[in-house]
């Protein structure tokens, strides 16, 4: 593991910071850094499925990275600055305002390299399937933590059936009362009520959209 | 109907951390929670309301409480031999949910959203020791619309309807998707209990943050054929 690994791992803010201002001024490459500090997030995002970390750890090492590319994002060049692995659409949806962990996974979706267009609380069905037709994006992440709104989730998957795009999006639903039950009746892909395995599942669907 | 809005709340830097799980992490964190605290401090207030309210019209699986219809087995079971029990609602209040943060400082929306619940928790304690002092209760426990399948969360409507117009007496609002606002607001009925009882014990449901008890198989069961001794 390497310091600059270790430190974000620790939760070590400042370490880590002054790590990476002196391998740039050293004239180390940037995106190598960049992939070391990814490095970094998916050990912690490890820990926390483990249990050995808790949310708030899982927080604080999303924020202690966005610090750190706050630093190298001005050394990247204009192409890889912008590279993404992919684009996601989330959003808590119609007659839930619950927020705090739908802007926690969209954290973690940012650092894992997604463009992620997030459209808030309240959602309604028709403004997703409006938003996947606009970017083109082959995931939707839907968030409820109030059982009536799992109504809310199942209206939009319909309203993505009925406008005939069903098969290129893949859908992920997230929240506390979350179970393979209300997954199924929703009509969803996959579902979780854990950030760090949603990131996870996004990614292997980006690996099958690549493929 | 008494309305409690007088409620104590002591927010403690440590207390936040540990609950925060961030304790001995770094100054920089102790620093930011303690600004979010006295952002908090001065404007916070929880507010409770309660009703004495007698159970009646028991049939199998339902039951009225202060005339309302209540419909879950576990209730029923609950209040067999029951017959004053105090319908409530509790919330941080509207004052510190008022409190925004932008959305991109997300470890600051974290630390406001744990003292938030915090503060539930401040004004459900003290409801608790104040209905169990006034009203010599004994042991006390608690059901809440939404935490059983049996008794699902619609029925705060009707838990809601005995106190009439909540928003205006402590300012907490059930939208039509039957979610409270503000958010960390909670509705229920205590109840006098010869046996310890939480809901947790029925719900079969893994990886909880909210279980306050293991899940008990066979009192499941017991509910469900209603053999409780």
């Amino acid at each position: 593991m390497s310091e600059l690994v270790d430190a974000i791992v620790s939760l070590k803010e400042e370490e880590a910071l002054e790590i990476v201002r002196y391998r740039l001024e050293a004239g180390e490459e940037p995106m190598s850094l960049v992939e070391e500090a990814r490095g970094g997030i998916t050990i912690v995002g490890e820990r926390f499925q483990s249990k050995e970390y808790f949310l708030s750890e899982l927080i604080m090492s999303g924020e202690i990275f966005k610090q750190v590319m706050s630093l190298i994002e001005p050394k990247l060049t204009g192409d890889i600055r912008t590279e993404t692995i992919g684009n996601i659409v989330l959003g808590t949806v119609k007659g839930d305002i619950h927020n705090i962990g739908k802007d926690i996974v969209a954290s973690l979706l940012r650092i894992a390299g997604f463009e992620v267009f997030d459209l808030g609380t309240d959602v309604a069905p028709q403004t997703f399937v409006e938003k996947l037709l606009e970017t083109g994006a082959p995931i939707l992440g839907m968030s409820a933590l109030v059982t009536p709104s799992f109504e809310s989730m199942k209206d939009t998957v319909k309203a993505i059936e009925e406008e005939g795009i069903r098969d290129k999006i893949k859908v992920i639903i997230g929240g506390g009362m979350v179970i393979k039950q209300i997954k199924d009746y929703v009509g969803a892909d996959a579902f979780t009520r854990d950030a760090a395995e949603g990131v996870a599942i996004c990614k292997e669907f980006i690996e099958v959209t690549q493929k | 109907m008494e309305v409690l809005d007088n409620i104590p709340v002591k927010l403690d830097p440590g207390e936040v951390l540990k609950r925060l799980r961030l304790g001995d992490k770094s100054q920089h964190i102790e620093n930011s929670v303690q600004q979010i605290i006295e952002i908090v401090r001065p404007i916070v207030r929880p507010k409770a309301i309660y009703e004495v309210s007698y159970v009646d019209n028991k049939n199998e699986d339902s039951l009225d409480v202060g005339g309302t219809r209540f419909t879950s087995r576990v209730l029923r079971v609950n209040l067999d031999k029951i017959e004053r029990v105090f319908p409530y609602i509790a919330t941080c209040g509207s004052e510190v949910d008022e409190i925004t943060i932008p959305s991109e400082h997300l470890m600051e929306n974290f630390y406001l959203d744990t003292i938030k619940g915090m503060v539930l928790g401040s004004a459900i304690s003290y409801l608790k020791d104040y209905l169990t002092r006034n009203y010599a209760l004994g042991q006390v426990t608690h059901m809440n619309p939404g935490s059983l399948d049996d008794w699902p969360v619609t029925q705060q409507k009707e838990l809601f309807s005995i106190f009439g117009n909540v928003e205006d007496c402590i300012g907490v609002k059930l939208t039509e998707s039957y979610l409270m606002i503000p958010l960390k607001s909670v509705s229920g009925i205590y109840f006098p209990t010869q046996i310890k009882f939480e809901s947790c014990q029925l719900c079969p449901r893994e990886e909880c943050s909210g279980r306050r008890a293991p899940y008990d198989p066979s009192l499941a069961g017991r509910y469900r054929e209603r053999m409780l001794d």
